[in-house]
This record gives structure tokens, sequence and C-alpha cells, in this order.
């Protein structure tokens, strides 16, 4: 799996995207201030060392993710300064939504909301807590969810990291990410030995997965899994499954030559998702690029 | 805080799922335009995968077929990342499986004659050209057939055929002409996989 590269590459990876995919340019050029900042931020963010000796490795092998097993956002994480840097990107990339992202700025700023509240309330299971937050403070529930969810990818990411780093080797034959438990929001087939991987969009980690069973519904099927590709641009894919009517975006036996993103990847193949969702398939997992409606 | 994985689910999808791109003032028209140009095109092509073994040898290494729904024709076939002899891998009679089907534009798919002393080749169907090689072979067979050897020996050979096995045959056809030499009296019988 090539998803390393160098912070500086990120342009590089950008403007790769918008020359292979420009019909998607405008949501490409929105998102890119923001992951290129998310990637600086995940390189540069100091966390407190995670206590690994909370994670079983018998449980992960059963399927258990580290989600389950520990906290991955605590409330000394640098979430607020994380949330104005990428408060400050999201305007570069969304000037439409700025005066929002202003006003939702300046109450962090001011102490008045704290970015740890949105994470809180549905983990203690106040599902709408998030909506009476925004409502109470009077910022849009949208933009704040999407800011929050931006702040949750640095910390994750980073957290994931240190986690897998201290882990080691595990077994994880799930359809699930192994640290957040999230489902995948885009696949990649390598092209040599054709080996697929899933990778999360909320925490950033990658995990190897078989070919044969659906990800989301674990049905195995040896004789009809089905796909969909663009003539001659076989590399735009998306596997489907009529199980559960999910589809996986896939980037299909991709190259080494090029340094990648899969986020990139995903959002740059966005038209994919509008292929599927008009064929009544859904997403494996809603991400801020992916719901179209 | 106790994160279980649905209450991570529920917060992961509270604060970034539900979040339509619209609201968030991008313009979808030009991607939507680009989908429904690419379906209206036909463009977008529904396939199945099959995950099948490999019929050459007794490896036994698996692979993966994917045929388009709509012509029932095979579009690819590559190793099986999965399968737990090749991982992947194939030897390069396997790695050339996709070139045996009718995908392959150099494949031949009529009989080729070339007279003795001929220098081009004609076309033929196959009501003549089997039982023109059945006649061939019987010919050469009968006039050369060794009942006995110079000792006297039985051994009911005939050395005036050779068979050179393909390696785009697979176990069962090799395991046919083997039969068809050995009641021919071959001695003469190799495979090119071994040479």
């Amino acid at each position: 799996m090539t998803t390393t590269y160098e912070s500086s590459e990120i342009k590089n990876i950008i403007a790769r995207a918008l020359e292979q995919n420009p019909e998607n340019s405008e949501v490409i050029k929105a998102f890119a201030p923001i992951i290129a900042r998310q990637r600086q931020l995940v390189e540069e963010i100091s966390l407190k060392v995670p206590d690994c000796t909370l994670i079983d490795k018998n449980k992960l092998k059963a399927g258990v993710p580290v989600s389950s097993q520990m906290d991955l956002i605590e409330p000394e994480d640098p979430l607020k300064e994380v949330a104005l840097s990428l408060a400050a990107a999201v305007k570069e990339g969304m000037p439409n939504i700025s005066e929002n992202i202003d006003k939702i700025s300046d109450l962090i700023r001011d102490g008045k909301l704290n970015p740890f509240d949105f994470f809180k309330a549905p983990a203690d299971g106040k599902g709408d807590a998030i909506g009476g937050l925004s409502k109470k403070l009077q910022v849009s529930p949208s933009n704040a969810s999407f800011l929050m969810s931006l702040v949750s990818r640095v910390v994750l990411e980073r957290r994931a990291k240190e986690i897998m780093a201290a882990l080691g080797p595990f077994d994880w034959e799930k359809g699930y990410c192994p640290i957040c438990g999230e489902f995948p929001s885009i696949a990649l087939i390598e092209e040599e030995g054709g080996k697929r991987f899933l990778h999360c969009s909320s925490c950033g980690q990658d995990w190897r997965f078989t070919r044969i069973c659906c990800p989301y519904c674990e049905k195995e099927e040896r004789k009809e899994m089905e796909y969909f590709y663009v003539e001659n641009k076989k590399q735009e894919a998306a596997f489907v499954c009529d199980q559960c009517k999910k589809y996986l975006v896939t980037l299909y036996r991709a190259g080494k030559v090029f340094a990648r993103d899969m986020d990139i990847s995903a959002i740059s193949l966005i038209h994919m998702d509008v292929l599927m969702q008009n064929k009544g398939y859904e997403p494996m997992t809603a991400c801020v690029w992916n719901v179209l409606s | 805080m106790k994160i279980t994985r649905r209450g991570f689910l529920t917060l992961s999808s509270a604060v970034g799922g539900g979040i339509a791109l619209s609201g968030l003032g991008l313009n979808l028209n030009p991607t939507r335009a680009y989908a429904e140009e690419l379906d209206k095109m036909n463009r977008v092509k529904a396939a199945k995968q099959t995950t099948t073994i490999c019929c050459y040898c007794s490896v036994g290494c698996g692979l993966v077929c994917s045929t388009d729904k709509t012509t029932g024709k095979i579009i690819n076939i590559e190793g099986d990342a999965d399968h737990p002899i090749n991982e992947g891998s194939l030897c390069a009679k396997g790695a050339g499986f996709f070139d045996l089907t009718e995908a392959n534009k150099h494949r031949l798919t009529k009989v080729l004659y070339r007279a003795p002393g001929g220098t081009k080749w004609e076309e033929k169907d196959w009501d003549w050209a089997l039982p023109r090689m059945a006649r061939l072979i019987k010919d050469t067979r009968d006039k050369n057939f060794m009942k006995t050897n110079a000792k006297g020996e039985l051994v009911n050979r005939c050395e005036a055929i050779g068979h050179y096995g393909s390696s785009n045959i697979d176990n069962e056809e090799c395991w046919i002409v083997s039969v068809k030499s050995r009641a021919l009296g071959l001695v003469y019988i190799d495979h090119q996989a071994r040479v």
C-alpha cells in the first residue's frame, strides 16, 4: 500500500488529481487546502502517548477495534488549536461558508465552544447533543459538525499511527477499521499481486481485506462479486454488494509510480459516488465528500 | 469516557456523516454532468468476478476471472491475491491466460493450411482438415508400425511420429493427448513445459 508521502508532495498529488479528473476540480480544489493542512497537523501536533497496554490483541483478532478498548480522543488533546488551524483552511477552500466558520472559530477562541464536547456527547449516548449544542451557540450544526469531523481525523490519524507502531503486526480480518471501527471509504487493489487494501477516512488507517467478501455485510461470494468500471478508465471502479446494497469506490490496479493520498483519490472519484448512488447503492460509510444530496 | 464501536460509529456519523456537499457551498453540477454523460454513453460497465483454479499444472494456482455482465465475455483474468498457493502471482503461462480468450485479436479462429512446398496459407474448414489429419496420421502410423524389435520382442510401437505437447492445454487435455499417443504406439512424447 502506497499512502505515505513527504508533506511537500501533497501539492503534486493534488495537481495530478486535478489533471486526471478535471470534471471534479471544484470539489478537489475545495478540499485541497484542508487535506494539506490536516497532513501537516498530523505531523506537528503533540499528543499524550497512548497506553497501549489497554489493547488486547486477542480481542483485536476477534474483531474488536481499538476504539472499543481505549479512548481515542482525550480532553487534553489540542483540539482547539487543530480546529482553529483547520478553520483557516476551510475558509480558503470553501469561501461560501467563511462566515459560519468565522463564527465557530470565535466561539472556540473565546472558550464558549469546547471541541471536546462534540466528541463527548455522542459517546455518552447523547446523539442529538450536537444539534443542541449548535443551536444553543447559534452556529450552523452542519458546518460545526463538518469542522469537528476534520479535527477528529487529525487526532485519530496521529493516534492511530502511534498505536500501530506500538502494537506491531496483528491479525485483522474485518471490513471495518481496526482502529476506529469505521467502514472504509475507498479501496485500492494493488497493481502487483492484486491485494485489496481498504482505507478508513475517519482515521487514515489502511488494512488488507479479501476481495471476495463484502466489507460491510461480510457476504462471501466466489462467483458473483460485482463491480462497475468506467470504460477505458479501468482504474476507476466501484465494487457493489447486492445483499446489503452498499458500494465501495475502488482504485483498481493502481501503480506505484506516483505517491498517493487515498482521501484525495476518493475525492477525485466522486463521479463514481454519483453513479453508484444513482443506481440505488449507498456508500459503506458517510464521509464529508460522499453525501451528495 | 468509554467509546464502544457502536458509540464511536455514532460519534463519527454525528460529527462527519450526513453533511451534504451542497451544504458546504460546493457546486456539484460539473461532476453530475460528467456522471450523466458516462451513463448516457454507456461507458459505465457492469462486471462480475469469479474465482477459479488454473488448469495448467498440478500446483493449482487461484485465478480471478472478470466477466462483462452484458456481453458475458471475459474482460480480465488475474492471479487471486487471496489464494493460499499463489497469493496473486502467476507463472508466464498463467499470466498469459487472457490471451487465450476471444479478446485476443491475433488468436486464430479458422483453419489455415499450407500445402507441401507451398508459400501461402489457405483458409480451410474443419470438415476438410480433421479427416485429412486423421488420414495422414493413420497412414504414417500403419506404414511405420513395428510389432516387434530386432530381438523379436513385442513392442507395438511407431517411431515415425512424435508428439510435442502444448503448454496451452490443460491437465485433462494432456491426459487425452497422452492416451491417444500411446494408443498409436508413439514413444516420442514430450511436453513444452519439460524442455
